[in-house]
């Protein structure tokens, strides 16, 4: 039997495993990436200040509208986000990239997957790995494959021309 | 002036720049007045044109970037100004109250401005305008243009 010690924040809540400092995760993305862009969140809070060029959106969709025309520039570009922006994600996902099949990666924080986080973070939650599927986003969990979730993300939008997404849990890096 | 003069005024204006036209009858009436390699139709993605051509920009600040957006189109996007005024691109709202795409239905007026917005009225009404390209066909000849634009400037460097 394998017991895995709980890892929990400052107030004892429970917290998934740590796969990276958020300086080793904002490391891979700039291997991968050259233009970054997003919405802030909490759970990548320390991975924003690290990545540059960034340019700070109103709102998601405006973001991906802005990682669009740079990927057409010839950037190689990164959306940072929480997924209760993927409703606001969707038009631009599907009225831009998918329909000129220009990829760029998103780096999605999965807030309200924990039992004990906030109410209004609890059904965004729930639904964030089935809605990236419905929204034709393949999905690299960084907890299950480590950093190889960024190179493989990273591939399939800038050489398949497809948006891919790494799924960042809470815990997964220092916040 | 209708949207097509407009359009035609614009183009002319900026024969060297990057245009990104906002989906619906903006873009269907660029395509079919005023087509050229460095056009850039947006199909879909309403609300959207001034933030890909923000993007563009910051990815190719030798670039001159210019957005043609319509009223509709400009209410929808309205978070996007707050990126204004960006050196180099030049953003026009072609004004005629209505979302004309779609049957013209009358739509909000816009009660605010920002630096860097020129707003054109232009009456209600359209010519002839068949759909545009195809998404694939639109980007590729476009990052083509592109390509070729980022030689000539390294070639006269």
């Amino acid at each position: 039997m394998s017991v895995r010690a709980m890892r929990t924040d400052r107030l004892g809540r429970e917290l998934n495993p740590l796969v990276c400092e958020a300086r080793t995760l904002a490391s891979a993305l700039s291997e991968e990436c050259d233009w970054f862009t997003g919405v802030p969140d909490s759970v990548l809070c320390k991975v924003v200040p690290l990545v540059e060029p960034y340019a700070a959106a109103p709102s998601e969709n405006h973001a991906l509208g802005l990682a669009f025309g740079a990927r057409l520039g010839g950037k190689r570009p990164c959306l940072l986000i929480q997924n209760s922006g993927l409703g606001l994600l969707g038009d631009a996902l599907l009225g831009l990239c998918h329909l000129y099949g220009v990829g760029v990666l998103l780096v999605v924080a999965w807030r309200g997957e924990l039992a004990w986080e906030e109410p209004q973070h609890l059904r965004w939650g729930a639904i964030t790995p089935e809605l990236l599927r419905v929204y034709g986003v393949e999905t690299f969990d960084l907890e299950t494959e480590g950093l190889d979730a960024v190179r493989k993300a990273a591939r399939e939008a800038f050489e398949d021309g497809r948006t891919a997404c790494v799924l960042v849990r809470r815990g997964n890096v220092d916040e | 002036m209708n949207r097509a003069e407009a359009i035609l005024e614009i183009v002319a204006q900026h024969p060297d720049a990057a245009i990104v036209f906002s989906n619906g009858l903006t873009s269907r009436e660029a395509a079919h007045v005023a087509d050229r390699p460095g056009n850039l139709y947006l199909l879909h993605g309403m609300g959207e044109a001034l933030s890909v051509g923000v993007g563009l920009r910051l990815a190719r600040p030798e670039l001159e970037v210019v957005v043609v957006d319509g009223d509709g189109n400009a209410l929808m996007g309205l978070a996007g100004w707050s990126f204004l005024p960006v050196a180099g691109l030049h953003y026009y709202v072609l004004e005629n109250g209505t979302y004309e795409t779609t049957g013209a239905q009358p739509v909000a007026a816009l009660r605010v401005d920002a630096e860097g917005v020129r707003r054109v009225p232009i009456e209600a009404g359209t010519s002839k305008a068949p759909l545009p390209p195809a998404p694939e066909g639109i980007r590729e000849r476009f990052q083509a243009w592109l390509e070729r634009t980022a030689s000539e400037v390294q070639w006269t460097q």
